[in-house]
């Protein structure tokens, strides 16, 4: 008893029980910031492919217009669709380092590259976003993977690759895995008559989604107009 | 006397009633204030039926355009369109017996079998003049108020999102599969016009088997599963799996083919049961 007491006792007392970020993991987070803010504005084409079970939609052409601090934009010539968190969240946290605590939980190899991984959780109460954990290139200051752990739509894993605009942090895809709950509307709402209900036994649908978005043609600090972000 | 003459004296009777006008005035009524009440709050609506995706998912683009327009309309049209047609259909022997005309027909130098496929015929240009009037009213005055868009495809369980391009084709198949539906609806009541005396009878059995039957296919009790397949309306609904991808071509052809066979059946024995019918009136 008397052991697991002193190490409570020293735990209470440690300097991450006192709510303060590791400067490890700050420094990393500023690595990584400092890439990306190279980036006054962006423009690039993009491909989304979504993948969810109850969707049936082909890929879709869209371009994609950014510009800092935080307008961000997507136009599509038809219907395209983006998971609702996960884009610019992360970046938004990590602007300010009094928004968040961070700490570095470990390291992993994540397809042949030697990642820290970040925690970082946001000081707010009221935050949509709970906890996010980055793993960090921290050979290239590159996010590779995220992990955002919402209140409103549970987790959204993110994976990037990057290749010719990693210098910006910038990737050439980035692959949102998503949580989906089952899709059920009332049958008096679509006018679905006539239907039978889905003989899928439970459990057995997928519990995620994916949703795939290729970026090309790269437009970078070339100035995007304003009337761009006027919906 | 050639089939032709004999069906337009037909069409000209429909013409000729009131209630003929009903089916086009509810249509444009309907079709209007639908277009309206979009026009007005349309994206609330979209909103509160694609709420449960909205949560996890944005969806980016133009949702509110004229090709979802339309096929809001038509989902919502399909249960009272037959019902427009009965109205008509139910009308064309039992109506003559009504008034006594029946007999003077009967009379002319034409086989009882010629003047019922005459007005069988008459029927089906009217089903296919309302249909007509539906799609363009519907599909025509929602690309003039909203545009052209993808067509995002609510079913109780999922979702098919198709490109604008991809849409004016399927449109037309599925007025195509309605007008074989609603054929099935002109011949049963037509077949029931056969056994009364007064339109009554016919018309409000016929909107009684069609409120019973889409009654039995709206709810998901395991126990009516196994009916629905033995239900014309169940066939009647087919036109929505043309907006399905992949298209479902086995289920399309086999509903097809028993609406077909439903109306070949309706007809026939309409024919029968007209040849063997005592004139009293």
């Amino acid at each position: 008893m008397k052991p697991f007491l002193l190490l409570l006792i020293s735990l209470c007392f440690s300097p991450g029980a006192s709510a303060q970020s590791a400067p490890e993991a700050l420094q990393l987070l500023r690595e990584v910031n400092q890439r990306f803010s190279r980036v006054k504005d962006y423009q690039a084409d993009a491909l989304i492919d979504a993948r969810i079970s109850f969707l049936k939609i082909l890929p879709q052409k869209a371009r994609v217009y950014f510009k800092q601090p935080d307008k961000f934009r997507l136009k599509s010539k038809g219907i395209a669709i983006l998971p609702r968190q996960g884009f610019d969240q992360l970046f938004r946290l990590t602007a300010n380092e009094n928004d968040f605590i961070a700490f570095i939980s470990g390291t992993e190899t994540l397809e042949g590259s030697l990642t820290t991984l970040v925690n970082v959780i946001p000081r707010a109460d009221t935050s949509d976003l709970v906890l996010a954990k980055l793993w960090i290139d921290t050979n290239r200051d590159l996010i590779l993977k995220s992990q955002l752990t919402t209140r409103s739509n549970g987790t959204i894993v993110i994976d990037y690759s990057h290749g010719s605009h990693s210098e910006y942090a910038l990737p050439d895809q980035a692959v949102f895995t998503v949580e989906v709950k089952k899709f059920k509307i009332p049958k008096a709402v679509t006018a679905d008559i006539n239907s039978s209900a889905s003989v899928k036994p439970a459990g057995k649908e997928p519990k995620t989604g994916k949703i795939i978005i290729r970026f090309t043609n790269y437009s970078i600090n070339r100035g995007v107009p304003e009337e761009i972000f006027l919906k | 006397m050639k089939m032709w003459s004999i069906t337009l004296a037909e069409l000209l009777k429909i013409a000729a009633k009131p209630r003929s006008y009903i089916g086009l005035a509810a249509i444009t009524i309907i079709v209007s204030l639908i277009h309206f009440a979009m026009y007005l709050d349309g994206l609330n609506y979209i909103s509160f039926i694609t709420g449960p995706v909205q949560t996890a998912f944005s969806l980016e683009g133009r949702i509110l355009n004229g090709n979802l327009v339309c096929f809001i309309i038509l989902q919502t049209l399909i249960i009272q369109i037959p019902l427009l047609v009965a109205l008509v259909t139910g009308d064309l022997i039992s109506g003559e017996a009504a008034m006594g005309t029946i007999r003077l027909v009967a009379t002319r130098p034409l086989s009882r079998s010629t003047l019922l496929m005459a007005k069988f015929l008459a029927g089906a240009l009217y089903v296919l003049l309302l249909l007509l009037w539906l799609g363009l009213l519907s599909l025509g005055l929602g690309l003039l108020l909203f545009g052209p868009g993808d067509l995002i495809v609510l079913k109780s369980e999922e979702i098919t999102i198709l490109q604008s391009e991809d849409t004016l084709w399927r449109f037309m198949a599925a007025l195509g599969i309605a007008f074989l539906s609603l054929l099935v609806v002109a011949t049963f009541s037509l077949l029931l016009s056969c056994l009364a005396d007064n339109s009554i009878g016919p018309i409000i059995s016929t909107m009684a088997v069609i409120i019973l039957f889409t009654i039995i296919g709206t709810m998901d009790i395991p126990v009516f599963d196994k009916i629905k397949p033995f239900l014309f309306t169940t066939h009647m609904v087919v036109w929505r799996s043309m907006f399905d991808r992949p298209l479902p071509m086995n289920q399309i052809l086999s509903s097809a083919g028993i609406l077909l066979l439903h109306v070949v059946f309706f007809l026939s024995l309409s024919v029968y049961l007209f040849r063997k019918k005592d004139i009293l009136s």
